[in-house]
């Protein structure tokens, strides 16, 4: 009778412990993004996250041992990973404890300092995990109830995570999170242990009291551009928000002045304007609008769409914080819609304007829209003379960080959406930041090639102009052809300003760099080549130019990994890594996340039984977690951009996934372990995937403009066809093992743990090498292995 | 006390010794080995202490080929980088520079050696009065500190030969410009701080002013010594 009420109380508290962990490891990146680069956040969250499959393994080798103290163990671990949670935080934001990116390549001072904050936030994950894998072991007949517990407390828990972060400082947040595994050991206080459980309390305490009375703000690297900017004589933070989607701060000083690319001839003043920073990195200035100052952005290549035309009707793409939305309104557009997904970036806008002057978005004629433009211009039925799209190739710290970010702007397919959007006489801007050896502009031109033979325009010469300062790039695609009067209207700025003309029609190879060296013409000389179709030099060229495309949205990615010696010969010594660092982490993580796991997965093997039970095991269950994981992370990545709003999708997708999964785990106690519907789910779960992969895409391409609604009616059955199937096997193959091989419990719950940490980077590889279509395939073959696993 | 003080001077000049061999290798292998062929910048590479002007838990990388942290999340440029852009200013003895971002002051050293006058100006107090002090205990005469805003030049000491600006800016401002001698030139880096960077050169000839893309270049190598 007490063992069954006991039972009982451990499914809330299994609930609210995995309520914690997601919750946390939601803060945690966070943290980690304000302290470093978002890649480095995600690589030491990937390596603390092994901790669940280092406990599964520890329980395989230690199993008699660990399970006689169950009782004590299980709320003991709780309230020990969220002493962790709470001490890790502590250590890390501490000056002398804290690595920082740019210098662990340096010193092994710092290399010490990062593996010491692995492993402090390996801890808080080690001991929740291990008391996850406890209370599994422990019930194993119950598994199909506790999974769902488990799987619906992970789904919650990544809401919870986001609306901590929306009302409360990150610091705060965490206070908040680390009190739910302490709620949730309550539920298993086992009197027997009182004492030891107390001083456990009790440690706690002094940790919570210590962060309410000395709160300790997440501490940004001196590298980032906030601290740089903050050593200003008179910097002041004068607005900082934190919300679901960033940390947002406005820091204002008189030295600060922002005017990208200005012009060489531009001997005016350079107005001072505060400076936006998310997450510590800098995202542009605030345009005081409504001064009669001049816009240095007119004395810059960003004035090229303002040159020969007046657009009225304007779009701008991720209008950050308005300074292209002011200089649209400047130029004389009555009529500007700006897309702006960053709502946090907003908020702290408007906080931070109700002293000063009011934002540029406020301004008559100018409407924006809190989503991206992907999802929303295809339900509607603007027209826009001018569409302005972000400028490529970031300034401050982040360039070639940004590798990997999914850029939905610039692929094929959102260039002909926009097409479709522009009026019979518009056209579309965009600005590169130049690079050499030339990159970013070349896969610019070829994309906007691409384009205009998609729609039939057999000369792109006559449609594409493009301007070319000492610093950036500026570029302009017309629906009709630049006639002569144009063409000498562009040529008069360009010698006004000592820019040079890069594409014009009738442009001679002198003019190219009359104002502005270059000291080798490759750029001039590719440009052409993919005018004129003659992509041939593109196989051997070191740089991937291609045009992204929604399949493989990774416009920032150039590095081809097979023309690294190539790539040498202009960067040499062990410089390549430094070009693209973003996807050298991710690779690096893959290698470390590979080897700890093949350690960990075969450390407990000579403990294990000796039949032919181990191979199966390690398939099904390896297999389970990998393509549950690669199949979650395409579904954040296709609904973002169905969705246009990345953090409400992270969450939307997290929490149906995992809910509907822990119902069908629940649903799945009425199946026999290794029958046939345990078969046919394994089956039909990798026909799903499979269909998803050669038809999701043109799915969601025919409802995007449906009613939000719809579209989230859709996307709930979309994500919960699989997920209510794929909730089922994990716990039926526990239970099989349960029946069979009952000492490999531990070591499966370990196994799954594992690759589900290693499809992270794995899927991220494969998409960029790939496209997302080959994550889902092997998705799907994981499903498959999985299903010839359960057979032996 | 005299034989004491004799032991110093002999351990100081052993040590200065010990250094000056590792600055001739440097030059040699980082400098000349790729392509720097001004003499006065060599020679200019070759006396400067560079383990002088670096926090001391990093003296022992003074010489190495890759920048290094000085606090403030600043870096001492690395040599290579230092000796490029001195020779692209083509400095000659008569010349009068100014330098935004004193820093470390290494730069600021390496000009003193070769041209007859530098100012340097540098926004971060504590930066800026650590490297005077350094520079000035190490001798230079004609060095000449500022702590204010780059962005305003050194109106009272203008026009200049030459202008070097050693962070990397999105912009050049307009008062720099103005404080160039015609014919002056002006170094100064384009591109993220801790990524790979264009160098250009703006030349200033009357009305005219042009601008010339230099080879990429990284301030941050990170390469680790063998």
């Amino acid at each position: 009778m007490q063992k069954c009420a006991f039972e009982k109380r451990i499914r809330p508290a299994l609930f609210i412990h995995s309520l914690s962990v997601i919750g946390f490891q939601i803060i945690l990146m966070r943290i980690l993004s304000i302290n470093q680069w978002d890649h480095f956040a995600n690589m030491i969250i990937g390596i603390a996250m092994l901790g669940f499959g280092v406990s599964g393994s520890l329980l395989a080798v230690f199993k008699e041992r660990i399970m006689t103290h169950a009782r004590l163990l299980m709320p003991l671990l709780m309230i020990l990973s969220a002493i962790c949670m709470l001490g890790s935080y502590r250590l890390t934001q501490n000056q002398a404890l804290a690595f920082d990116t740019f210098l662990v390549f340096s010193s092994f001072k710092e290399l010490s300092k990062l593996i010491l904050f692995i492993g402090l936030y390996f801890l808080p994950f080690f001991s929740a995990s291990l008391a996850i894998g406890i209370i599994y072991v422990e019930n194993v007949q119950e598994i199909g109830k506790l999974y769902f517990a488990n799987l619906l407390g992970s789904g919650i828990g990544g809401a919870l995570g986001l609306l901590l972060l929306y009302l409360f400082f990150p610091q705060n947040a965490l206070l908040a999170t680390a009190l739910l595994p302490v709620i949730a050991s309550l539920f298993l206080f086992d009197h027997q242990y009182q004492k030891v459980l107390k001083a456990a309390y009790l440690l706690f305490f002094v940790f919570m009291i210590w962060g309410v009375i000395k709160p300790m703000s997440p501490l940004p690297s001196q590298y980032k551009g906030i601290s740089k900017t903050m050593l200003l004589p008179d910097a002041k933070i004068t607005t900082t928000t934190t919300g679901i989607a960033a940390s947002v701060q406005i820091v204002e000083s008189d030295y600060l002045r922002y005017a990208p690319g200005v012009s060489l001839n531009y001997f005016g003043e350079l107005p001072v304007k505060p400076l936006v920073f998310v997450n510590g990195n800098a995202v542009g200035s605030i345009p005081n609008y409504h001064q009669p100052t001049t816009d240095v952005l007119d004395y810059s290549t960003y004035k090229l769409p303002y040159l020969i035309h007046s657009p009225k009707s304007v779009a701008i793409i991720s209008g950050g914080t308005g300074m292209f939305t002011a200089q649209a309104l400047r130029n004389g557009a009555e009529n500007i819609h700006v897309f702006e997904p960053n709502i946090d970036l907003i908020r702290a806008m408007e906080q931070w304007h109700f002293n000063k002057n009011p934002l540029v978005y406020d301004a008559e004629g100018v409407s924006l829209h809190q989503v991206e433009a992907r999802s929303f211009l295809p339900g509607s039925d603007r027209n826009f003379d001018l569409i302005v799209l972000p400028t490529i190739g970031s300034f401050d710290g982040t360039s070639g960080m940004t590798a990997l970010q999914e850029n939905y702007h610039m692929t094929i397919e959102a260039l002909d959406l926009y097409w479709q959007k522009l009026t019979d006489d518009g056209s579309l801007a965009v600005t590169v930041y130049t690079d050499f050896p030339p990159r970013a502009p070349l896969k610019t031109i070829y994309a906007l090639t691409t384009l205009l033979k998609l729609h039939d325009i057999t000369d792109p010469r006559d449609h594409i102009v493009a301007i070319r300062s000492w610093t950036s790039i500026s570029y302009l695609v017309s629906k009709k052809a630049f006639t002569e009067f144009d063409v000498q209207h562009i040529r008069n700025f360009c010698a006004d300003n000592s820019f040079d003309p890069l594409l014009l029609p009738g442009i001679t190879q002198a003019e190219r760099a009359h104002h502005n060296y270059l000291e080798k013409e490759d750029l001039f000389t590719f440009t052409d080549l993919i005018l004129e179709n003659e992509t041939s030099f593109l196989a051997d060229y070191p740089f991937y130019v291609e045009p992204a495309v929604d399949d493989k949205p990774y416009f920032s990615r150039y590095i081809k990994i097979g023309k690294l010696k190539k790539i040498r010969h202009v960067y040499p010594g062990n410089e390549i890594p430094f070009l693209e660092p973003g996807y050298v982490v991710v690779w690096v993580t893959f290698i470390v996340i590979v080897i700890l796991s093949v350690v960990f997965i075969l450390l407990p093997v000579s403990r294990l039984k000796k039949n032919k039970g181990r191979l199966p095991v390690l398939l099904y269950f390896g297999a389970l977690g990998l393509g549950f994981m690669l199949l979650e992370i395409i579904l954040i990545q296709r609904f973002t951009l169905y969705f246009g709003q990345p953090v409400f999708v992270v969450s939307f997708v997290l929490s149906i996934l995992m809910v509907v999964s822990g119902i069908g785990s629940y649903r799945s106690h009425k199946l026999t372990p290794g029958g046939k519907f345990h078969l046919l789910i394994l089956l039909a779960i990798s026909l799903l995937t499979f269909i998803y992969a050669l038809f999701l895409t043109n799915l969601l391409q025919a409802t995007v403009g449906a009613h939000i609604l719809a579209k989230v009616l859709i996307a709930t059955i979309i994500i919960s066809l699989p997920a209510f199937l794929m909730g089922m096997p994990f716990p039926l193959g526990l239970k099989l093992l349960n029946t069979k091989h009952q000492d490999k419990i531990a070591w499966a719950w370990g196994i799954n743990g594992f690759l589900s940490v290693v499809a992270t980077p794995l899927a991220l590889i494969l998409a960029v090498e790939s496209g997302s279509f080959a994550v889902l395939i092997l998705a799907s073959l994981s499903y498959l292995i999985a299903l010839v696993a359960s057979l032996f | 006390m005299l034989k004491l003080v004799l032991f110093l001077l002999l351990v100081n000049l052993f040590q200065s010794d010990e250094r000056q061999a590792e600055r001739e290798h440097m030059v040699a292998h980082q400098i000349q080995n790729r392509g720097v062929k001004d003499e006065l910048t060599i020679e200019a590479m070759k006396k400067v202490d560079r383990h002088k002007l670096v926090p001391s838990e990093v003296r022992h990388l003074a010489y190495q080929d890759r920048p290094l942290p000085i606090g403030f999340g600043q870096t001492i440029s690395q040599p290579y980088m230092v000796a490029y852009m001195t020779e692209s200013i083509r400095p000659g003895e008569n010349f009068k520079v100014l330098e935004i971002g004193t820093g470390s002051g290494y730069q600021a050293a390496v000009l003193a050696e070769i041209v007859a006058e530098v100012y340097t100006v540098e926004i971060v107090e504590d930066l800026g009065k650590r490297a005077a002090n350094d520079l000035r205990d190490m001798g230079y005469q004609n060095i000449h500190f500022k702590i204010g805003d780059g962005y305003y030049g050194w109106q009272e000491h203008a026009p200049y030969d030459a202008i070097i600006v050693t962070a990397a800016s999105e912009q050049v401002p307009p008062p720099l410009l103005k404080q160039l001698k015609d014919g002056g030139r002006m170094i100064i880096p384009v591109g993220s701080p801790f990524m790979t960077q264009q160098l250009v050169i703006v030349e200033k000839k009357g009305k005219r002013i042009r601008s010339r893309n230099l080879m990429p270049v990284r301030f941050v190598p990170f390469t680790r010594s063998k």
